[in-house]
C-alpha cells in the first residue's frame, strides 16, 4: 500500500485510542480535562526512553528468541511502561485537581499538561529541546488495530455494566450519586487513571512510529484536537468519538487540494458540523454490534 | 422501638444566617414522622445536613448509632440513609431501569475489573440485579417504561422512579423531600397512597418533608413543624393543627381588631 495512505489510516488508529480514552473522562465521566496531550506525552517518552535505553539489554536477556520477537516484546514491555508512567501521571494530576468541578478543573489540566510538557523539554536524556531522535519504527497497523480493539473493548464493556454506569451517574448528577453511595471522587480518579493509561500507550505508539518527539507535538493544542475529537463523536459515545477521530484526521488531508485555504476551510466545517448536529456526530448513541452483549438478552 | 436517628442541638450558620438552630429530633425504626414549614424554614437544609451534604456548625447526628459528623454523603448512604430531591435529581440521560440498576452500587460484589473481564460470577451477579430491579420497577409499574430516557418520563413517573432508586439502596430511613411539589389534588392522592405502601412494604422509617399540610397530616402519626429554622412544635396532626404557634407561622399573627363590639 502506499506509504502516505498507510501513515493516515495508522495516525487515525492512534488519534481513535486518544480520543476513546479521553471520552472516558469527558464523555462518560463528565470531567473536562485539557491535559489529554500530557499524558500522551508521558506515555510516548517513557516508552521511547525505554527500548532506546533498554534494547540491548532486552536483546541480550531473549537472546535465545529470535531478535525480532524479542523486539516485539520489548515493544510490548515498553508500551506498558509508558502507559503505567502516564497513569501515574494521571493519580498525581487527578487527586488535586478533581476536587475542583467543570471550569476549574479544565484550567488546572491544562496548566499541569503544559507542566508535564515543560518539564520533558528539560529533560536532556531525552532529547531535551533538541527533540528525541532515533526511536526504533516498531509500531505498525496491527499494533494500532490491535490496541485499539482492547480499548473499545474494555471502555464498551466497562461503562455498559451496573457497576460501571457509576462514571455516567456522576456525568449525570454528582450529588445524587452520592446520595446513592457512589465514590464520586474515586470514579473521577479511576477514570482519569485509565483513561490516561491508554493514552499513554497511544503516546507509545505515536513515538515508535513517528522515530522522533518534540515537545511541541503534545501542546495543550493537541489536548483540545482531542477534545474536539470527543466532543464531534458525540460525548459518552465510543463509536462516536471513533468516527470523529477519523474525519478529523482525514479532513485536513483530503483538504491539501484547497492548499492556503486548508485550514480555514477545515475550521468552517467544524462550525458547520456543531451548528448541524450540536449533541454530536452520533449524540449518546452507539452502534449496537460494537456493544458487548447484555447477559440479560434482549429484554433485560 | 429502636432509636434510629438522633439529633442533639443541630444548628447550622451560613455567615451571618442562622438557617437551623438547637434542632433535638429523634426517630425511632419504621416510623412515618413529619416535617412541616412555611417555605425558607430550613427544611430541605436539615436534610441536606442529615445526608453530609452540609456539616452541622453545632451539635451531633447520630444514624444507627453512627456519628455523622465525619461521614461523607455516599458513606452515610451505606449506612442506610436515602433521600429524594425538591428539585427532581435523576440521572436525566440514562434508562429507568440504569437508573434504578446504579442504585445496587453498593451492593454489588463484582469490582469494576470483573464487569471488564466479564466471568461467569459476575454474569450471574449482572443478572439477579436486574432482577431485582425488575421487581422494584413492577412493583411501581415503572417496568414497561424500562427503556425509556428518565427525562422523557411524566412528571409523577419521575417522581416515582426518584423514590424506586433511593428505595434500591435498602435504606433504614427514607428521606423524602417535597414529593408532593407540582401535584394536583389527584395526584397528591395517589402520592399518598403510594407512601403508605412503601412504608409497610419496605419496613423502613420515613422522614417526610412537606409544605403542604393535607399530606402530612394524612399520612404522619407524629409532626414536627420548623419555622425560621427552629422546631416550634412537634405532636399529633391533631395538636399541630390548633397549635396557635403553627397557625401563626402559616397564617400570620390575627390583625388587631380595632372595633370593640359592645
Amino acid at each position: 500500500m502506499n506509504l502516505y495512505y498507510l501513515q493516515i489510516i495508522n495516525m487515525i488508529g492512534i488519534n481513535a485510542i486518544m480520543a476513546v480514552s479521553l471520552n472516558l473522562i469527558i464523555g462518560h465521566t463528565g470531567q473536562f480535562s485539557l491535559g489529554h496531550a500530557g499524558f500522551m506525552a508521558i506515555g510516548a517518552y517513557g516508552s521511547a526512553a525505554f527500548t532506546v535505553y533498554q534494547k540491548a539489554f532486552f536483546l541480550k536477556l531473549f537472546s535465545g528468541l529470535p531478535p525480532s520477537l524479542a523486539e516485539s516484546l520489548l515493544f510490548l514491555v515498553a508500551l506498558i511502561f509508558g502507559g503505567t508512567l502516564a497513569s501515574l501521571g494521571g493519580l498525581l494530576v487527578g487527586i488535586p485537581t478533581l476536587r475542583l468541578r467543570g471550569d476549574y478543573l479544565a484550567i488546572a489540566t491544562l496548566g499541569l499538561g503544559e507542566i508535564i510538557r515543560v518539564l520533558v523539554l528539560n529533560l536532556d536524556f531525552v532529547g531535551g529541546a533538541r527533540g528525541f531522535t532515533d526511536i526504533p519504527e516498531y509500531t505498525n497497523f496491527f499494533w494500532i488495530y490491535l490496541i485499539l480493539t482492547i480499548v473499545v473493548v474494555m471502555m464498551t464493556r466497562l461503562v455498559h455494566s451496573a457497576k460501571g454506569k457509576a462514571f455516567l451517574a456522576i456525568r449525570e448528577d454528582e450529588i445524587a450519586a452520592s446520595s446513592i453511595g457512589i465514590d464520586a471522587f474515586q470514579y473521577k480518579i479511576i477514570a482519569f487513571v485509565v483513561g490516561a493509561f491508554w493514552a499513554g500507550i497511544g503516546g507509545g505508539l505515536f513515538a515508535h512510529l513517528n522515530t522522533y518527539l518534540h515537545t511541541n507535538s503534545f501542546s495543550f493544542l493537541k489536548s483540545i484536537e482531542f477534545i474536539g475529537m470527543v466532543v464531534l463523536g458525540g460525548m459518552g459515545s465510543v463509536t462516536g468519538s471513533i468516527l470523529a477521530a477519523s474525519l478529523l484526521t482525514l479532513l485536513p488531508e483530503v483538504l491539501r487540494v484547497a492548499s492556503e485555504w486548508r485550514m480555514i476551510i477545515y475550521a468552517l466545517l467544524l462550525i458547520v458540523f456543531m451548528i448541524l448536529r450540536p449533541q454530536g456526530l452520533l449524540g449518546k448513541r452507539e452502534f449496537k454490534w460494537l456493544l458487548p452483549k447484555h447477559p440479560k438478552g434482549k429484554n433485560g | 422501638m429502636a432509636e434510629l436517628l438522633r439529633s442533639e442541638h443541630c444548628g447550622i450558620q451560613f455567615g451571618g444566617l442562622r438557617a437551623l438552630h438547637d434542632i433535638s429530633i429523634r426517630i425511632a425504626a419504621g416510623e412515618l414522622l413529619g416535617m412541616i414549614g412555611p417555605n425558607g424554614a430550613g427544611k430541605t437544609t436539615f436534610f441536606n445536613l442529615l445526608t453530609g451534604v452540609y456539616r452541622a456548625t453545632s451539635g451531633v447526628i447520630f444514624f444507627d448509632e453512627h456519628g455523622l459528623e465525619k461521614l461523607k454523603t455516599f458513606q452515610i448512604s451505606h449506612l442506610g440513609m436515602a433521600r429524594t430531591f425538591q428539585n427532581i435529581r435523576l440521572f436525566a440521560d440514562l434508562t429507568v431501569v440504569d437508573n434504578v440498576l446504579v442504585a445496587f452500587h453498593y451492593q454489588m460484589k463484582s469490582s469494576l475489573g470483573a464487569s471488564v473481564v466479564r466471568g461467569e460470577k459476575w454474569r450471574a451477579e449482572e443478572i439477579s440485579w436486574h432482577d431485582t430491579a425488575r421487581e422494584l420497577l413492577q412493583f411501581f409499574g415503572l417496568w414497561e417504561r424500562r427503556h425509556e430516557l428518565a427525562k422523557n418520563l411524566p412528571y409523577g413517573d419521575q417522581r416515582r422512579l426518584e423514590i424506586v432508586r433511593a428505595l434500591a439502596t435498602r435504606p433504614k430511613l427514607l428521606l423524602l423531600d417535597e414529593p408532593a411539589a407540582g401535584m394536583n389534588p389527584t395526584e397528591k392522592n395517589q402520592l399518598i397512597g403510594l407512601i403508605r405502601m412503601v412504608h409497610q412494604k419496605f419496613q423502613l422509617a420515613i422522614l417526610l418533608i412537606e409544605h403542604d399540610m393535607s399530606v402530612v397530616m394524612s399520612l404522619c402519626p407524629r409532626i414536627i413543624v420548623l419555622d425560621y429554622g427552629e422546631i416550634i412544635a412537634e405532636g399529633t396532626p391533631q395538636e399541630i393543627r390548633n397549635n396557635p404557634k403553627v397557625i401563626e407561622a402559616y397564617l400570620g399573627t390575627a390583625p388587631v381588631n380595632y372595633v370593640t363590639s359592645n
